[in-house]
């Protein structure tokens, strides 16, 4: 299952460009061939057409959201809506980044989600080596494990949870959270870093055996440089899984210093002195998707490797 | 996956080592996972059997004494009728979300490998948009689309002739409110079926393709005889991972009534939700959240042996 890179999608399509050229070229062919060709040239231009209808589709609520945190809050009540904002303004975006709580809840969602990020990489990595590289008694309970705990609903383990970090006093702590957090950081990347070191031909690490490194030079100057990529990679992901990351944060954040920008944009909606203010919740919901959309975009190809190999969206 | 054994084996290396460091790598994976996996399991294990005391005081303040009363809450909770509509309505809703966005996820995989390079660039990159958005910010983003007072889409709707949508309140009926939010949950599982069945599509042999046209199949015939064997386990995994992902849907519905989900909106998680953290009836949560895992744990057992038969999980 390869990842689809924007660079190098396939080239069937492509086929279209030269058989556009072939008829040119080759005038001399039968009528038939002729008329086939033309009509494949007008099948293809109906596809993109309904390609580009797609598209706007599908992008519509980003681009809704993009013009509705740009409008005026009188141009958004209006009998008729704009589709394009008339008076644009940063007045939504410049009262949300000033808002205290919001600021907070920027710098707790950070900082949880760094924190668990770090940890569940530095000891994910250990345990994909382990299933990538050895065979050991107990390895498949060892991967079973870590599978179903990926697929366990998280949702069923939030009331467990947030009882047993109440026990030990670490309920609505950031500590607290970041230990909740690596139930779903931590299979997520050990099963997608056991992919791509798997990916490194076991061929060099024999080599450099029998060449004299030790293990641990095998380890450092042979694996870990040819991994990275993938270390990036599945850090990006686990990054965007904790950020997104609401009913965990929901059940055991309870203060406003504690919580995150997920739970910001739920009371956002709900209080009351927000109510209609819809630019506002837009420019919040833009603010707290860019840190993650943009850094998808930019590592798209390499996650959906780890994600085919069955991770989990959260 | 034994070479690296054997060619170690004439090596100065002492034998008794190698067993050792596999082990060593995992411990505090296995650490890790047992404390924010394993206790939690235990626990709402232990709570879904044990008398339904109201409220946490009684959980923590008498914690020897908490009688355990073995399957009764199991009992309650199975001859409530309420249990059982909730049931048919997650089943029912995720069947109608699973089904949807493999078709439309399968559509558009199609249409990717038909039309022109720009058209799939332009496409794809829309689809990584949506694909990166929070789940919770589109359902906020789509709460505001179908906005009663100033919602686009009624606006739209009311564009056409013979429709009279201003003013509709789109989550008064439920039916209604929850096919808003199969809006959502499909627009965010697109991308990533889209794009993978993309890839996966990429992958069947063109020479095979090639003799299935050449033996006169038609599109229609070599999509069903070719492509769709090919992508067989492919699909089977994408829609085990949708369906664990679809049954657990929460933010969507959670977002939409604004944390305050009426009875007809309730799903098992959102119903599981509510009593066991909205409502501290912890027991009743814990045993809801029991059942939960066990509807899925047969799709999960079923993903997991379909890794290993395809040779990932090896």
């Amino acid at each position: 299952m390869t990842a689809t890179e924007l660079g190098d999608l396939p080239a069937q399509a492509t086929s279209e460009g030269s058989g556009r050229r072939k008829i040119t070229n080759k005038s001399a062919a039968p009528p038939t061939v002729r008329r086939r060709r033309a009509h494949r040239r007008y099948a293809t231009w109906a596809w993109n057409t309904l390609a580009m209808v797609l598209a706007v589709l599908i992008g519509f609520p980003i681009y809704w959201m993009l013009i509705t945190a740009f409008k005026r809050n009188s141009d958004i009540t209006t009998l008729t809506p704009q589709f394009w904002p008339k008076h644009p303004t940063w007045r939504a975006f410049s009262e949300v980044l000033h808002d205290p709580i919001f600021r907070t809840d920027i710098r707790n969602s950070l900082i949880i989600t760094l924190v668990a990020v770090l940890i569940s990489i530095v000891i994910g990595f250990f345990g994909a080596m382990a299933i990538a590289r050895f065979r050991f008694a107990g390895r498949k309970v060892f991967v079973f494990a870590v599978l179903i705990v990926q697929m366990i609903p998280l949702l069923a383990l939030t009331i467990p949870m947030s009882l047993l970090l109440d026990s030990v006093h670490l309920k609505n702590s950031l500590p607290g959270i970041i230990i909740a957090y690596l139930m779903f950081t931590m299979p997520y990347t050990v099963w997608t870093l056991r992919t791509f070191i798997a990916n490194v031909p076991r061929e060099l690490d024999e080599a450099a055996l029998v060449d004299g490194c030790s293990r641990w030079q095998t380890f450092y100057k042979i694996i870990l440089p040819l991994v990275a990529p993938g270390l990036i990679a599945t850090s990006v992901y686990g990054w965007i899984l904790a950020w997104n990351e609401f009913a965990l944060a929901n059940t055991l954040l309870l203060t406003n210093d504690k919580q995150t920008l997920m739970i910001y944009l739920l009371i956002f909606q709900s209080s009351p002195v927000h109510g209609a203010d819809w630019s506002g919740l837009m420019a919040a919901a833009t603010l707290t998707s860019l840190p993650v959309v943009v850094l998808f975009v930019i590592f798209q190809s390499r996650i959906s490797v780890g994600l085919t190999a069955g991770a989990v969206k959260g | 996956m034994t070479a690296i054994e054997s060619r170690e084996a004439p090596s100065r290396r002492p034998r008794r080592r190698r067993p050792l460091l596999p082990y060593l790598l995992i411990l505090p994976c296995v650490a890790v996972l047992i404390t924010v996996a394993g206790w939690p399991l235990y626990k709402i294990i232990t709570l879904s059997l044990q008398k339904q005391e109201s409220g946490k005081y009684a959980l923590f303040h008498s914690q020897g004494t908490t009688p355990f009363v073995g399957l009764r809450n199991f009992g309650n909770v199975l001859t409530d009728s309420t249990f059982w509509s909730v049931l048919e309505r997650t089943v029912i809703f995720t069947g109608v979300n699973v089904v949807l966005s493999l078709l439309i996820g399968m559509g558009i995989a199609l249409l990717l490998n038909r039309v022109s390079r720009w058209a799939r660039i332009i496409l794809v990159m829309v689809l990584l948009f949506a694909w990166a958005i929070p789940t919770t910010v589109s359902s906020q983003v789509f709460y505001w689309l179908f906005s009663n007072q100033y919602g686009v889409v009624n606006h739209i709707l009311d564009a056409l002739p013979g429709v009279h949508m201003r003013g509709h309140d789109w989550f008064a009926d439920p039916h209604e409110g929850l096919a808003v939010v199969t809006a959502v949950v499909v627009w965010g599982a697109i991308p990533l079926l889209a794009i993978s069945l993309h890839a996966g599509i990429t992958q069947v042999p063109r020479d095979t393709l090639e003799a299935a046209r050449v033996d006169g199949a038609g599109p229609w015939q070599s999509f069903r005889s070719v492509t769709l064997p090919f992508l067989r386990p492919l699909i089977v995994i994408l829609t085990t991972l949708s369906v664990i992902w679809d049954f657990g849907v929460f933010n969507q519905i959670w977002f939409m009534r604004s944390g305050h989900p009426e009875p007809g909106y309730q799903t098992l998680g959102i119903y599981m939700y509510s009593q066991g953290v909205g409502s501290s009836h912890y027991n009743l949560g814990a045993t809801l959240g029991v059942l939960m895992m066990i509807c899925l744990l047969f799709v999960m057992i079923f993903y997991i042996r379909q890794l290993f038969r395809i040779g990932d999980a090896e």
